[in-house]
């Protein structure tokens, strides 16, 4: 080895060593705060771990637990059913407004800004706590109903209508999706709508047929990102229902967080965690093979 | 190449600084405590704001009297308080001075997360012998786990009197039945024109402690659903409750279902919201309702009355970590809330009748107010009335088999499902948890 090479080598390994010595207070957190609870996860999801020192190996048993315990498969049931109406619900809110906003109104910073505010903090205890009270038995939605001579319910407690209103407040979580579509928006250009209108094409033709496969790659991310977090709802459900009524609301993360910390279950709380993950990775999965279907990227021929 | 080994000394001292920097302030932290200059205390409980008031105002004039001592606060609403500290005592993380109590939903706690309390300078002298054997009954090595905060009946039925005058009705006498409860009830719900219900829903799933249908079940049936074995109840018991206020529901002398299953012990509880009349909380709780109404609330105990020994001895207690790493600090802390006379008229009843004697005296010689009589009334009232029954601790899996049977309950409170399945399901549910 001469004497450039070894400078050279030298050189890379001082550049190595200084980009680590920057990360490795993020590193440190990550192995100590990420990566080893989440191995640690699978070593308790084949015990009966409960907060006491004393358990035992119990093979696959609480993963055949979290597949046919009663409370387990309908929690899965009760947050596939959110996943599907809140996603489409929340992309299309979100994609309506962001349209409205791409058309150049005065005061755009204003309108975007006040649509993001409940993004911000709409995952909060206080906006559930509100929630609970625009929609409770005495609460504003029922007074505004009231005024037209309707007789409200309490929309929180029934179980018809329960898991209804937190689709709907994840629907009302919209502006991180608008702004995202927005931004894609504003990449579509303007000539391909110009040439539109001249060869007679409407509003609505032009929405489907030149905006929506411009931003399906966008439309992808955001429908991708949407279900893995209507997966792991909790706060809405923990705050508003707790799980509530009949269990009509009992999601799975609110269920994993019931067996491990309620019940004391860490061992099956562990499993039915990974359980979770499976779900996701396989529904992202499918929705990756899907995309290719609908999805259009200027670079590659369809 | 010389700026390179220079960026990465650079960055390599950061990280040494910032890596060092918990041990050096670990290591002044420690120097501190021996010295006794400055010292860190958590102390949690549980309550409503009142409560939460109270013990503020005890920590400032401890914090004022002793200070070297820091009491970092931990406080929370009912719900979840057991769970987090079951969490906190299994990572030995658990705060250095807590209220808890033993039996019951306690028992999931580890005795050996709480300390002797004998081994402390404290003074016993103003406490009840029979309450301190009690709880040094809990604990096989014999320990005394931790000083009683009250001396109390804990279960009680608030009646909202307000209510009552501005619908004609007189007010229930303290001995009275389950069917005088239920005539009354009635009598609320048809005299306000289907306003107001008589009473809470006890087997609607409720969604907090429900002592209302503990006193049911031991007047009904002799025994609450379950013991430490298993389901103590039978199919044909379990249908008579339920046959027994579905009825009252049906009528509408109990609660809807809605109304039932969004009720708490606060703002939102049916009484405050004026949707029911009476329903049954913890003795200690009265404040807390009482504060978030301006109508004028009463108790009484609850009808018939056997009253369970976990109901009417220690209950709660104020209990040292055995994890502290300033237990004589945490010791002064526990010996002043529950042994300084100061201390104990800023707390009056906010947690049910002081146990220490002196306090007690203290309260009464000042002149009780309004929610401390009513307080004292039931507590000296179902002291000389009523029979006390012997509990029996809750199975282990009592908690998840609770969430369980709470569901079943609404289900068959909003009609979804019959008297006959709801209880198969409960039976069901029971097995499958090896109760």
């Amino acid at each position: 080895m001469n004497t450039a090479q070894t400078l050279q080598r030298r050189r890379r390994w001082a550049e190595f060593g200084t980009a680590y010595g920057f990360l490795s207070l993020w590193l440190i957190g990550l192995f100590v705060f990420t990566v080893w609870p989440f191995a640690h996860s699978i070593y308790l999801a084949f015990t009966n771990y409960s907060f006491d020192p004393q358990y035992e190996y119990v093979g696959f048993a609480n993963f055949r637990r979290a597949v046919t315990d009663s409370l387990s498969l309908k929690s899965m049931d009760v947050t596939a059913r959110f996943a599907i109406f809140s996603v489409p619900l929340r992309l299309a809110v979100a994609l309506f407004v962001a349209v409205l906003l791409n058309k150049g109104i005065k005061g755009l910073g204003v309108y975007r800004t006040i649509y993001y505010i409940p993004s911000l903090v709409g995952s909060g205890v206080a906006v559930a706590i509100m929630w609970r009270r625009v929609f409770g038995r005495r609460g504003l939605f029922n007074n505004v109903i009231g005024l037209f001579g309707a007789s409200g319910q309490d929309w929180i407690a029934n179980p018809d209508t329960a898991r209804l209103m937190l689709v709907l407040l994840s629907a009302w979580q919209f502006g991180s999706s608008m702004l995202i579509f927005l931004a894609a928006l504003k990449q579509v250009p303007n000539e391909m709508y110009e040439s539109a209108e001249i060869d007679g094409a409407g509003v609505v033709r032009q929405f489907f047929r030149i905006t929506v496969p411009l931003i399906s790659p966008v439309i992808f991310f955001n429908l991708t990102m949407n279900i893995i977090n209507a997966f792991r709802v909790f706060t809405q459900a923990k705050i508003i229902t707790n799980g509530g009524p009949m269990n009509e609301t009992m999601f799975m993360v609110l269920n994993i967080y019931n067996q491990a910390f309620r019940f004391g279950n860490m061992g099956y709380a562990s499993a039915l965690s990974w359980v979770l993950l499976l779900i996701i990775g396989a529904v992202t999965a499918v929705n990756f093979v899907g995309s290719k279907y609908w999805v259009y990227y200027e670079t590659k021929a369809r | 190449m010389i700026r390179s080994h220079w960026t990465f000394r650079v960055a390599l001292a950061v990280i040494l600084v910032l890596l060092a920097a918990p041990i050096f302030g670990a290591g002044r932290s420690e120097k501190a405590a021996a010295t006794d200059e400055q010292i860190t205390l958590r102390f949690s409980w549980w309550g409503g704001e009142t409560r939460h008031n109270a013990y503020q105002d005890m920590l400032e004039l401890f914090m004022e009297r002793n200070p070297n001592i820091r009491v970092e606060a931990e406080f929370s609403g009912w719900d979840g308080y057991i769970d987090r500290l079951r969490t906190q005592m299994a990572a030995n993380n658990q705060p250095d001075v807590f209220v808890a109590g033993h039996d019951g939903p306690w028992q999931v706690l580890p005795l050996g997360a709480r300390a002797d309390i004998r081994d402390f300078d404290i003074d016993l002298s103003a406490f009840n012998d029979v309450q301190l054997d009690e709880i040094t009954s809990y604990d096989p090595a014999g320990r005394l786990t931790g000083i009683p905060v009250s001396e109390s009946v804990r279960a009680g039925y608030l009646i909202n009197a307000t209510l009552f005058d501005e619908l004609g009705i007189e007010l229930p006498k303290s001995d009275w039945t389950w069917e005088d409860m239920a005539e009354i009830a009635q009598l609320v719900y048809d005299r306000s024109g289907g306003t107001v219900h008589g009473v809470l829903d006890e087997s609607a799933g409720i969604s907090y402690g429900s002592f209302g249908r503990r006193s049911w079940d031991l007047a009904a049936h002799g025994a609450a659903i379950s013991g430490p074995d298993g389901l103590t109840q039978t199919a044909e018991q379990l249908r008579d409750t339920y046959r027994w206020w579905g009825a009252l529901r049906d009528s509408g002398a109990a609660t809807s279902a809605e109304i039932s299953v969004q009720a708490d012990d606060g703002a939102n509880s049916p009484i405050v919201t004026r949707d029911a009349a009476m329903m049954s909380t913890a003795l200690g709780s009265y404040s807390r309702f009482q504060a978030n109404t301006p109508d004028d609330l009463k108790m009484i105990a609850p009808p018939d009355g056997r009253y369970p020994s976990d109901e009417i001895g220690a209950g709660i207690s104020t209990q040292i970590s055995s994890q502290s790493r300033h237990p004589q600090a945490a010791a002064a802390l526990v010996s002043f809330l529950r042994n300084d006379l100061d201390a104990g008229l800023i707390f009056g009843t906010e947690n049910g009748i002081p146990a220490n004697r002196h306090f007690r005296e203290a309260l009464i010689e000042q002149g009780l107010d309004a929610g401390s009589q009513v307080q004292f009334d039931v507590h000296n009232w179902v002291v000389a009335n009523r029979e006390v029954v012997s509990f029996v601790g809750p199975h282990e899996a009592h908690s998840e088999f609770s969430s369980l049977q709470r569901a079943e309950e609404q289900a068959l409170a909003f009609g979804r499902q019959s008297i006959e399945r709801t209880v198969e399901k409960i039976i069901e549910h029971a097995r499958n948890l090896g109760m």
